[in-house]
């Protein structure tokens, strides 16, 4: 686990988007809290379990069932990853 | 987010195509790139920029078109980019199927389906515990649990069989891993009842009934071996039916890659080993044949021992082994004489290139007299500028980086999976016994003055006549496995050689050689059809072990005898060019064939009968 104050919220956002950049092999992605995966090219039903499994390992996180499964856009990720960070 | 309809994720970007990718321009290219992306996440993202690239059409590698049906109670989107990239490095170009969610027994059995409107040449069949039928009780006793093991045998065997009878596609089929857990404990592993207890029977169950039609892969194997814990994440199956974790899924691709490949003739055929610290410890020429550091008394020792061990096992089911080390082969050859804790003998090894030159023009002459192309190779030294060496001169040639630790070499080689088979033939035991003759062959040859009087002292005898039932498993196998002299490289399933030797129209011919020597067995396959007066030859093929010998007169004699006695006018040859059919490419034309026109690819060269003599060979008639 990262400590409390040393994941501001700007840098879980450089890391999600480096993270699903690499996952779709993009160079960049733009994400904001209203995108949906239909939104962003090649992100489909396998890469999104990709980049799930990426932000585990990444930020040293495990997300609950319950999380991963009522997720709507990538502002419920990011409120998730926050919750699952502290 | 994203739920609903699976696109594979094959069908997303494509946007980038224009691009040079240096990575997807060899296979040897390809081979780096995925070496250098060891850890899973890189390896699947190397997998997804190949998917992409392919979609566009910007791939041109090597590779024999393999169409694949992918079938499963899981969703298998996940698993077809990994399996691309796998397929790719073997020299196989994917073209997938998949079958819709969960209809695994209904695609195979339903002549409509999409499935079968495909006619895949391999069905793939992402089978798991999670799709079983019933379960027993954990108390049932042995009987009621036997009658759902035929059961579960039943439900996945038979479809299978019915696919491949009607479409000629043969199955691959996995074994069922462990459950993580049982609610028995370790009271299970006395309950036949018990679900772990219930998969192992079943899993022997299914190695028993399995017809030739239907490969086993064994995802056992490699559940238990990564951790079924790590195999299966159950809130990604919960999620998304993910059938392995992305962690264990290149371990995944690559095993089913090899399946498949082994399947389609491209496994590699010889292993060529270095000695010092590569077969024992320390060096032969410095610490004597008694005092290399091999077998008992020292943990280093063992380990070596449990490598030569390990490639004994490869020897023994066919795989051909050679030495090129640089050494004083007097030495050399004392240590295997002498050492009482060797495994390996002299003889196992066909070939051996013991001196001081350069260990790439070494395997260069190594495949020659083998008669194989360099990609049939793979070279195990533990020196890291030896395999620099033969990586950079001979791209094609397999090079593990076998590391500094003896312990891991056998795992090592273990990974790369090049020698998969999918059956073992008598003649694959006895492969090295059959070289070594040839060896002995080629000795007379340079010897012998003039080629004709070598050819003669052989005193080779052929016999030659249709398909017949016990050969078919070795027809089909040297068809689908022999890429030098093979006219048309057309791969066949066993039930296609069964339906051509009762085909009245078809023609076929196998071959069975024997010489002063020994035995070569079945060593040639030719089939055709006749149509009016003309006989077409659509495939020709010949072992590589008898290459330059006259078999193939002795064959054209035979085929020209009998369309001379059925009334022929004219027979016809196809030829299809490969990247590695090279030794054929005269080969009609040498027959006196003319080119008469090219459709698609493929050749047809003519020749009258009327005006065809007779070959001269050296090969004799037995009947």
């Amino acid at each position: 686990m990262l400590r409390e104050d040393a994941v501001e919220s700007d840098e879980i956002w450089t890391k999600l988007k480096a993270l699903v950049a690499e996952v779709l092999g993009t160079d960049e992605v733009a994400l904001s809290r209203e995108t949906v995966a239909a939104d962003v090219d090649g992100w489909d039903s396998v890469t999104h379990v990709e980049i799930l499994v990426a932000i585990e390992q990444t930020f040293g996180v495990q997300f609950r069932t319950s999380e991963l499964a009522g997720m709507q856009n990538v502002g419920d990720l990011v409120e998730r990853l926050e919750r699952a960070l502290h | 987010m994203a739920d609903g309809a699976s696109e594979g994720a094959s069908q997303a970007g494509g946007a980038r195509a224009g691009r040079p990718a240096p990575w997807a321009a060899s296979l040897p290219a390809l081979q780096q790139a995925a070496d250098e992306a060891a850890e899973p996440r890189a390896w699947l993202g190397l997998a997804r920029r190949l998917a992409r690239l392919d979609a566009a059409g910007g791939v041109n590698l090597p590779g024999v078109e393999t169409r694949i049906a992918v079938l499963g109670g899981a969703t298998t989107d996940f698993l077809l980019d990994p399996l691309r990239l796998a397929l790719r490095l073997t020299g196989v170009r994917p073209v997938f199927h998949v079958a819709p969610y969960g209809q695994i027994a209904r695609e195979m059995l339903d002549p409509e389906s999409g499935t079968q409107a495909f006619r895949p040449d391999l069905a793939l069949v992402v089978n798991g515990p999670y799709d079983l039928p019933r379960w027993p009780d954990a108390f049932d006793d042995r009987r009621a649990v036997e009658a759902l093991v035929d059961e579960a045998c039943a439900a996945l065997l038979d479809p299978a069989r019915r696919l491949h009878e009607r479409t000629g596609a043969e199955v691959v089929l996995s074994t069922l891993h462990d459950l993580p857990v049982t609610p028995q404990g370790n009271l299970g592993a006395r309950l036949p009842g018990d679900v772990n207890a219930f998969l192992r029977r079943l899993n022997v169950a299914l190695a028993d009934r399995a017809p030739a039609c239907v490969h086993l892969l064994d995802v056992a194997g490699l559940a238990a071996r990564c951790g079924v814990e790590r195999w299966l994440d159950l809130r990604y199956w919960y999620l998304a039916r993910q059938p392995v974790s992305f962690a264990c899924l290149p371990e995944y691709a690559r095993a089913a890659a090899a399946v498949i490949a082994a399947r389609r003739g491209r496994s590699r055929k010889c292993l060529v080993l270095d000695l010092d610290n590569t077969l024992w410890g320390g060096l032969v020429g410095e610490d004597g044949a008694l005092g290399i550091e091999l077998g008992e008394g020292s943990p280093v020792g063992e380990c070596f021992k449990a490598f030569q061990h390990y490639v004994a096992g490869l020897k023994r089911r066919g795989v051909l082994l050679a030495l090129c080390s640089k050494n004083d082969e007097r030495f050399a050859r004392e240590a295997f004489e002498k050492h009482p804790e060797m495994v390996l003998r002299w003889d196992d090894f066909v070939a051996r290139r013991i001196d001081w030159g350069p260990k790439s023009a070494h395997l260069r002459s190594i495949a020659e007299e083998l008669g194989l192309g360099l990609d049939a190779l793979v070279f195990a030294d533990d020196q890291p500028a030896e395999r620099h060496e033969v990586r950079s001169a001979l791209p094609e040639v397999a090079v593990p980086e076998l590391g500094d630790d003896p312990a891991a070499y056998p795992r090592i080689l273990d990974a790369g999976r090049w020698f998969e088979a999918v059956e073992v033939s008598e003649e694959d035991r006895r492969r090295t016994a059959l070289y070594r003759q040839r060896a002995e062959g080629s000795a007379a040859a340079a010897s012998a003055t003039d080629l004709g009087a070598f050819l003669r002292s052989l005193e080779m005898k052929a016999r030659i006549g249709p398909f017949d039932e016990p050969s078919f498993d070795r027809i089909t196998q040297l068809t689908n496995k022999t890429n030098q002299f093979n006219l048309t490289a057309r791969r066949v399933t066993r039930a296609e050689i069964e339906s051509l030797a009762k085909e009245p129209q078809a023609v076929t011919r196998c071959v069975r050689l024997r010489d002063r020597f020994g035995d070569h067995g079945l060593v040639s396959v030719l089939f055709g059809r006749v149509d009016g007066e003309r006989l077409t030859i659509e495939a020709w093929l010949m072992s590589c072990r008898v290459l330059g010998r006259g078999v193939e007169h002795a064959l054209w004699n035979d085929v020209l005898a009998l369309a001379r006695g059925r009334g022929l006018r004219e027979i016809d040859g196809l030829h299809r060019r490969t990247d590695r059919n090279g030794p054929v490419r005269e080969h009609y034309a040498r027959l006196g064939f003319v080119h008469v026109g090219t459709e698609d690819g493929t050749e047809r060269w003519r020749r009258t009968v009327a005006d065809a003599e007779d070959v001269e060979t050296a090969v004799a008639r037995e009947c």
